[in-house]
């Protein structure tokens, strides 16, 4: 049975409707990424799960008993964010241990669970000390713990590490990760980089102009984006126009050539389409290889050093041009500025988009 | 900076310290004058020995922290309110709170007077008890102005909203949100409202002589009519009072959470 349930909620803010017809079911112990740009409406659901929001229609249940009416305080449910909002006037083991007081659990007890949270998050010998005398990554450490302490049925993160410099949010998000697999907490979790959501998640959910466009595991997501929307959000991804030819054999027109995608294509001939392609799907062709069925021939005309990967760009029409990465211990293959390039592509890597 | 402008400025603070303090200095001598031919605490003496005085100070003590435990409480939740959910009433409660600034006390009080006069449906001044509550009510809206911004500015210091929310997913009521999160979250702010509240409370002429208690402003002003260096007296050790009041406001507000500022009654966490 699934843990949380979302039941076509939508909300409104007056007449700007921000969340429409979302629905979601949490299996135990998932984590959940709702993945999307500012505005997308995936913070308003997290609220409408916490209880500081009501959806205007819809429900949300916990263990299948409907809590939508349910006001935060009853919900039991934990929740971090994004700014910490630790309890200033406490000290650290006074953070986590206020949830458990609230509860009502016995001085022992509660002591007892907040030196077990405070080591799991890494910060024994630290509950004595208050928000002000912690960094950043501490005290979102701190909120972590005060967030499971209480052991709630849902966590929800809200964007928790986007206020934190890079390497710190990169070595969080593994332990937050780790700790919520090892407590078998089910996780949703807000956030707008791709990165993370495709690192923590067992499954994303790409939201749109507030609506689901997408939900899926990180791989799915990337390698086969339903919509034009998810796959322009993720990873760097080159579009090329068409013109649908044959729908049977998939062969369609471009500007820089025919391709054909050996396979059978919804739609009637004629009809727009878009190829999307990964820039690390393509592959430079160099004399005396056949190529592995889609083939591009242009100029040369950028070149970006990104570390590990050289993204070089290449002129294949007017106006259409793609990006193609490199790995940087092939950089000696690769072609100086101008000349003239053959790249190919697998036709399963191509992904047809309206 | 160069030195032209320097001696420029420093002849500024020289004036205005001169002219702040020559006549301090003057009333100081003045009050150890009592004894002729020689300097002494007579003055000062005198006063503390008074029954009157005593009597005065501590009705007047009473008074004001009566005032400021009810300003806190009406004012708290009032601010913490209007901050979270009604944010569009924030200019007509600011304007309220500002209207004792520019309402005399002497009309304060004669309002209060006709409205819960002995005649009245709620005859708060037909007894000794009665007047004493219109006394500390009159106080609680006298030092409404400073109370409120004191404690707005508090609450603008912390995300009060965050916070809230962050209690709430805990689990905590309202009622304890606002005792265990906002209450200590903001006392420093609502203790410097409360010097300025004990300040207001202290110095009162009109509302406590127009309800005819016996307070320290009454006392003040008999003493000046009826004494000559015990008035003198009075005012430095008002001044000194005052200063004293500053230096526990800058206390207050400069105050790191888990710092006492006088002493605490926290059993201090395990430090690392």
């Amino acid at each position: 049975m699934s843990v949380l349930t979302i039941h076509s909620v939508n909300k409104s803010f007056g007449s700007n409707r921000v969340v429409t017809n979302f629905d979601l079911s949490m299996e135990n112990k998932e984590f959940i990424s709702l993945l999307g740009p500012s505005g997308c409406g995936k913070t308003t659901v997290l609220r409408m799960v916490a209880g500081f929001e009501t959806p205007s229609t819809g429900s949300i249940a916990i263990d299948g008993q409907d809590i939508t009416m349910l006001r935060p305080n009853q919900r039991k449910i934990g929740m971090m964010f994004q700014s910490y909002a630790l309890f200033p006037n406490l000290t650290a083991a006074g953070n986590v241990a206020f949830g458990l007081k609230v509860a009502g659990m016995p001085r022992e007890e509660a002591n007892k669970r907040v030196d077990e949270m405070l080591s799991m998050v890494g910060l024994s010998g630290f509950g004595g000390r208050y928000p002000f005398q912690l960094s950043g990554g501490q005290q979102q450490r701190v909120a972590l713990a005060r967030a499971i302490a209480p052991r709630p049925k849902v966590l929800l993160l809200d964007e928790p590490l986007s206020a934190l410099d890079a390497k710190i949010r990169v070595s969080l998000r593994s332990e937050i990760r780790a700790i919520q697999q090892e407590l078998g907490i089910t996780t949703l979790f807000v956030t707008h980089d791709q990165e993370e959501a495709m690192v923590m998640s067992d499954r994303v959910v790409v939201m749109n102009g507030g609506r689901a466009d997408q939900v899926g595991k990180p791989d799915d997501i990337y390698n086969r984006p339903a919509t034009r929307f998810v796959a322009e959000f993720i990873g760097a991804l080159n579009l090329v126009q068409g013109r649908l030819l044959d729908p049977a054999s998939g062969e369609i027109e471009t500007k820089a050539g025919t391709v054909k995608l050996s396979r059978p294509i919804k739609g009637s001939s004629g009809q727009n389409v878009s190829l999307a392609i990964r820039p690390e799907m393509l592959r430079l062709l160099h004399a005396g290889d056949t190529g592995d069925g889609v083939t591009f021939s242009g100029k040369l005309i950028g070149r970006e050093f990104l570390g590990a990967i050289i993204r070089i760009r290449v002129q294949i029409a007017d106006e259409q041009s793609l990006i193609i990465d490199c790995f940087n211990r092939d950089s000696g293959t690769i072609p100086q500025s101008g000349q003239d390039i053959m790249m190919t592509v697998r036709p399963e890597e191509v992904v047809l988009l309206d | 900076m160069n030195r032209r402008t320097s001696l420029g400025s420093w002849l500024i603070v020289i004036v205005a310290l001169l002219y702040f303090f020559v006549p301090l200095y003057a009333a100081f001598q003045f009050s150890l004058q009592m004894k002729r031919g020689e300097w002494s605490f007579a003055a000062y003496e005198s006063v503390f020995k008074s029954d009157v005085f005593v009597n005065a100070l501590s009705f007047s003590v009473i008074a004001s922290f009566a005032a400021i435990f009810f300003g806190a409480i009406l004012v708290v939740p009032t601010a913490y309110w209007v901050r979270l959910r009604l944010p569009k009433l924030r200019p007509i409660v600011e304007f309220i709170s500002l209207l004792p600034l520019i309402i005399p006390s002497v009309v304060l009080v004669f309002g209060h007077i006709r409205m819960f006069g002995s005649s009245s449906f709620l005859p708060f001044t037909s007894s000794d008890w009665g007047t004493n509550a219109l006394l500390v009510i009159g106080y609680v809206v006298l030092s409404l102005p400073y109370m409120f911004r004191a404690v707005d500015n508090g609450m603008a210091a912390i995300d009060i909203a965050t916070l809230t929310e962050a209690a709430e997913i805990l689990g905590a009521s309202r009622f304890r949100i606002i005792v265990d999160v906002i209450f200590p979250n903001i006392r420093a702010a609502i203790v410097s409202g409360a010097f300025l509240t004990f300040a207001i409370c202290l110095g009162d002429f009109a509302i406590a002589s127009l309800l005819n208690r016996q307070s320290f402003g009454p006392y003040m002003v008999q003493l000046g009519q009826d004494r000559a260096y015990e008035p003198a007296a009075l005012t430095i050790m008002s001044f000194g009072l005052t200063w004293v009041l500053m230096a526990l406001i800058q206390a207050a507000a400069n105050r790191k959470p888990g710092q006492a500022l006088f002493f605490t009654f926290r059993k201090t966490g395990t430090t690392p």
